[in-house]
């Protein structure tokens, strides 16, 4: 039996069309790119790290509180009201994506991706228990042994420790930390705070320990469709084989015009630098994530070698078309302008938002109740949110078209900061008065301390028909 | 670990296409499970499933986010598996 591949081409059915994955040994490198790279892990992965311990207001700065059904970041609260912002913000996010990838390329993948700065520290502490490149090479070629042993524990101990780190603090950010590692050294730990602990260790020992530039090639969905995103314009990092070629070794301070050879002395550094394992080379490849890693090690070689830097760089199609780079072209503006515009809207609506929120729940027991004295009532579930972070006293007022009283007669409510105050409230009207049917009545609250902090919400108010 | 193209290859880590499959059915119904917790979860509170009297227990809320985002998970991934099945028509077989 045979089957048929794209090309029309017939191969044996039982031949995979997946090429055997070659483990791959990156060298370490040394340049300014790879300090930026280094700048931003210890940023990112500090602020993950760090975030949960520090504490604002008497609480934790950043918490996603699932019992409370808060989210605190930093001064800010979010309530499941508040959903829109979380939406937003993810938005803003996509957008910032699309924008700077056609800006710059790969700068997030680059820099900023969890695969990629928790991968940098997996390598960094496979070579801390292993050695360099070719001490690792030599290292999985031997046979087993005692110190091979030691040095493949030491590695796996490392990685499990920073693994379940990176868990406990992952829970810390849905469970107030401190009180988590209290109960981590009292062996207290709930069972879901200890599933998810685990959880989310393993997802991080496996995707940056084991299965590192796997996940760029197979996984990740933005590899796929960030092409769409790139054009002439956009930066890329790319080999020079106008200048490079025809590449090749050559004696230290031969003249390259009088071999008739390029810049290139095929010193393979760029590939052995390279955490996805591709030859730069052969040209813009879906698997580069743009570290620069060749750029900074080719810049090495050839101030080695005394040749200018750049034959590996940051650039664009157009540049190396000798053609002029734009970088103020249609998508750029349309990107930009809707991050602008979503990105103002986000802060003028953050900045808007009331401090109090107000529901109002009829009750569904009865629609309405006609009282012996001749008035009708209808009663309601009020709930008062108190958005901020300090205790109120809150008034509440009905008003409508019509005569309405409301029994608690002057309602106060005194509402924890964060919390939520449910309140049954009685609002009747006289049955055959200046108005009569069902209407729509309007409830307000209004802090005391402050007037400015006030909600309101309006309800049917329903009665008999005449 | 064999040598192949002056490159060691460690067959160990090789996924292959099988799991390859999988790893595509689990990571992109992890994504929708994340992004449907987020959702259902703005709408509904654990008490509302649970009732208030038991949702004062720390872990009954986690429990029930914990127990929501699998079971989106597990919905999402027999989605992904059956998307893979019949994208990969009879003319495959």
């Amino acid at each position: 039996m045979t089957t048929k591949g794209d090309a029309g081409a017939v191969a044996p059915a039982s031949e995979s069309y997946y090429v055997a994955h070659q483990k791959i040994y990156p060298r370490e490198v040394s340049g300014r790119f790879q300090r930026l790279r280094t700048a931003a892990v210890w940023i990112l992965l500090g602020l993950y790290y760090l975030l949960p311990w520090i504490n604002l207001h008497c609480r934790q700065s950043v918490l996603f509180d699932l019992r409370a059904r808060q989210f605190y970041i930093f001064e800010m609260v979010l309530w499941p009201q508040d959903f829109i912002f979380l939406t937003w913000l993810l938005v803003l996010a996509g957008l910032s994506l699309f924008f700077f990838t056609a800006v710059a390329g790969r700068l997030w993948c680059a820099y900023a991706c969890p695969q990629t700065v928790w991968t940098e520290v997996f390598l960094w502490l496979e070579r801390l228990a292993e050695g360099g490149r070719a001490r690792r090479l030599k290292l999985d070629a031997a046979p087993w042994s005692a110190s091979k042993l030691a040095r493949k524990g030491g590695k796996q101990l490392l990685w499990i420790t920073f693994a379940l780190w990176t868990g406990f603090t992952f829970v810390g950010y849905f469970s107030p930390i401190r009180d988590l590692g209290l109960r981590v050294l009292q062996f207290e730990l709930g069972p879901w705070e200890t599933f998810w602990s685990l959880f989310y260790g393993f997802a991080t020992y496996g995707n940056a320990g084991l299965l590192r530039e796997q996940v760029c090639k197979y996984m990740c969905p933005y590899a796929r469709f960030q092409g769409a995103m790139f054009d002439k314009d956009t930066l890329i990092i790319t080999y020079d084989a106008g200048r490079g070629e025809p590449r090749g070794a050559r004696r230290r301070g031969a003249d390259a015009k009088a071999t008739g050879l390029g810049d290139c002395v095929d010193c393979r550094a760029c590939v052995q630098v390279c955490p996805t394992g591709i030859d730069i080379r052969k040209g813009l490849q879906y698997e580069c994530i743009a570290c620069a890693a060749c750029v900074d090690a080719c810049d090495e070689v050839m101030d080695r070698v005394g040749m200018p830097r750049g034959l590996v760089r940051y650039t664009t199609q157009h540049a190396l078309d000798h053609k002029t780079t734009h970088v103020l072209r249609p998508r750029i503006i349309v990107y930009g302008s809707l991050l602008a515009l979503l990105f103002v809207g986000f802060i003028v609506a953050l900045a808007l938002r009331k401090p109090v929120g107000l529901d109002v729940i009829r009750d569904r027991n009865a629609l309405y109740r006609l009282l012996d004295d001749g008035r009708i009532e209808n009663v309601y579930t009020v709930k008062i949110l108190n958005k901020s972070e300090r205790a109120h006293e809150f008034t509440l007022t009905v008003h409508g078209d019509g005569e309405y009283s409301i029994d608690p007669l002057v309602p106060r409510y005194s509402v924890a900061p964060g919390s939520v105050y449910p309140a049954i409230l009685r609002v009747r009207r006289p049955a055959w008065g200046s108005v009569s049917g069902s209407g729509t009545i309007r409830f307000e609250v209004v802090a005391e301390d402050d007037p400015r902090i006030h909600a309101a919400h309006e309800a049917r108010f329903l009665a008999p028909a005449q | 670990m064999s040598v192949e193209g002056g490159q060691p290859v460690d067959e160990r880590r090789d996924l292959g296409a099988r799991a390859r499959k999988v790893g595509v059915v689990v990571w992109s119904s992890f994504l929708a499970a994340c992004a449907g917790t987020l959702f259902l979860f703005a709408f509904i509170a654990p008490t509302d499933i649970i009732g208030p009297a038991d949702g004062s227990d720390w872990q009954d809320h986690l429990g029930t986010y914990s127990l929501g985002f699998l079971g989106l998970w597990c919905l999402a991934a027999v989605a992904s598996t059956i998307a893979l099945y019949l994208h990969n028509g009879p003319e495959h077989k």
